[in-house]
């Protein structure tokens, strides 16, 4: 009977860890619930027991939006010789954790080893929505295409011309084109850049440096001329110029996100359509 | 009532048992860095235990919040600990390091000056400790003579000898000299690049100013007043400069031997009493 009892309380509940821990998360104890999944871990001799409370823990963390520590979670499970699905689930989740906390590359390595895990083509069609996001945030706007080429055959939709040669259309500038044009004229590659007042005032100021030095030099002020005039002549035109390549910089980052974004909403609203029906 | 009798060991047994496992499971989630996890199983722990146990546990939540950052409730969780508790010495040093974290050496040598200790070994850690606060708290050494010996005596003589020589160099001087020569004050600080900096902007409009008077109607020379006043505003300005300039290397080099001493404090706490649980 003592042999009885003390083995109760060695091996005493793991179904009841597991309990405690599911209707901790249902109440929306996350925290709480996250240390209930780790004493599993801790505590449990089977590896399944292990591995869906490594699972449960980490969609605690993802309910805290707590990314981050959501992907470290999925990281300590291992995969190999489990069923295709467990294993896309947790490939695919650890993605999406890297993804939110907007760690692209790990993200990237995570949808890698899914497609080499999962054998069923099935699941990886479901991979595609977060790979065409992933792609585009990487700027990668070919293969993001390809891969939205693939998903609308598959899900059977037209493609919108937003992502295909959408990013051909992207009208980026080229910063080393607006440094030549500041270069030839002043204020000339800032407007190029998108802000043709800023090239205005560009060409007002080393205008008036430019004349500054003119008249002092007519006026026989030598020191003037090469410390005040040409000193603020240069500082115009190479400030101007290094300033033409910065705005240039700053439209494209603005002309990205605003594609990124508008390829999030198109894809997030096809989903969502295809989950309807 | 003989079988309650009988079985009464075999139940206090039990939970003893569980409270053994629960704080091996604490001791794991804090050696794996779930801190937030350790945090939350102390307290429940805290909340069952017996009277025995909740300094040993408050002592571990005092560990897990310092990990976290969160000093504050560390230096409350350190505080309750009673001079009988087996780790109420280490929390002594933990909370003095946690106060000179927050630069309160007032709050660090107050800790250690009430501190009571038996063993030759802790008596002179803890006469390094409080020399090494003092010496931080004056941020000079001018005739500090050291309590403590043995090996840590030596590393104090060092850091001494560093702060006297910082403590030499004075915003004034740097000033003054700035106010000879222009730049010199930040020669003095040790920045002889920035020293150009400020010369060449006081000797070219410097030179304008007397191009002005010479060359047009002396004082009544709109340009020797313009210029005159611009390098008068940068000679200003480079005093102002050159005395910020000592004060701030000045700065670094504490912080320098500052980080240096606590580095050491807390290497000589890890030797003296290993691991921190």
């Amino acid at each position: 009977m003592i042999s009885v009892f003390l083995y109760g309380i060695c091996t005493a509940g793991t179904g009841d860890l597991s309990r405690k821990a599911d209707s901790l998360f249902s109440a929306g104890a996350f925290e709480h619930a996250s240390l209930e999944y780790e004493r599993i871990v801790f505590f449990s001799n089977s590896d399944s027991a292990r591995h869906f409370a490594l699972v449960g823990k980490a969609f605690c963390y993802k309910s805290l939006k707590k990314y981050d520590e959501a992907y470290r979670t999925f990281t300590r499970i291992n995969t190999e010789n489990k069923p295709d699905t467990f294993a896309f689930m947790v490939h695919y989740e650890s993605a999406l954790c890297a993804f939110l906390s907007n760690s692209y590359l790990q993200a990237e390595n995570e949808l890698a080893v899914l497609s080499l895990r999962v054998k069923d083509s099935s699941l990886k069609i479901t991979a595609l929505f977060l790979e065409i996001l992933l792609l585009t945030e990487m700027e990668r706007w070919k293969p993001a295409e390809e891969k939205y080429i693939m998903y609308c055959k598959l899900r059977g939709i037209s493609p919108d011309t937003l992502v295909i040669s959408g990013s051909e259309e992207l009208k980026l500038k080229n910063r080393k084109t607006a440094m030549f044009l500041s270069l030839l004229f002043p204020g000339a590659g800032q407007a190029y850049a998108g802000k043709p007042l800023r090239g205005l005032s560009s060409l007002i100021l080393t205008g008036a440096a430019v004349t500054y030095a003119v008249f002092s030099g007519m006026q026989g002020l030598w020191l003037t001329t090469v410390f005040t005039g040409a000193g603020f002549t240069l500082r115009f035109y190479a400030g101007g110029t290094r300033y033409s390549m910065r705005i240039a910089d700053q439209k494209n980052e603005k002309i990205k996100a605003d594609y990124k974004k508008s390829v999030r909403s198109l894809m997030l609203s096809s989903e969502d359509a295809f989950l309807k029906k | 009532m003989k079988r309650i009798l009988f079985l009464m060991p075999l139940f206090s047994f039990a939970i003893t048992f569980s409270q053994d496992k629960e704080l091996l499971f604490a001791k794991y989630l804090y050696e794996k860095g779930f801190y937030d996890n350790a945090s939350l199983q102390l307290q429940l722990m805290r909340r069952s235990c017996g009277e025995e146990q909740v300094d040993s546990l408050t002592y571990y939540s005092g560990l897990c919040m310092e990990k976290m950052w969160l000093s504050d409730s560390a230096i409350s969780l350190y505080n309750v600990l009673e001079p009988e508790n087996e780790y109420y010495d280490h929390s002594r040093f933990r909370l003095a390091l946690i106060f000179a974290s927050k630069k309160n050496y007032t709050g660090s040598l107050a800790v250690m000056d009430s501190l009571k200790l038996d063993n030759a070994c802790n008596e002179d850690l803890r006469l390094y400790f409080a020399d090494a606060f003092s010496l931080l708290s004056k941020k000079s050494a001018s005739k500090h003579a050291f309590s403590c010996k043995g090996t840590f005596s030596g590393k104090l003589e060092e850091y001494s000898g560093t702060l006297a020589l910082n403590k030499r160099r004075s915003p004034f001087m740097g000033g003054l000299l700035s106010a000879l020569i222009p730049g010199l004050g930040r020669v003095y600080a040790g920045k002889p690049r920035l020293a150009l900096s400020s010369f060449i902007p006081i000797a070219t409009f410097g030179l304008q100013a007397w191009e002005g008077y010479r060359k047009q109607d002396g004082f009544k020379s709109a340009r020797f007043w313009v210029f005159g006043s611009v390098a008068t505003l940068f000679y200003i300005g480079n005093i102002y400069g050159s005395a910020l300039s000592v004060k701030i290397v000045k700065q670094e080099r504490y912080d320098i031997v500052e980080n240096q001493v606590m580095l050491d404090l807390r290497l000589s706490l890890r030797d003296l009493y290993g691991r921190d649980w």
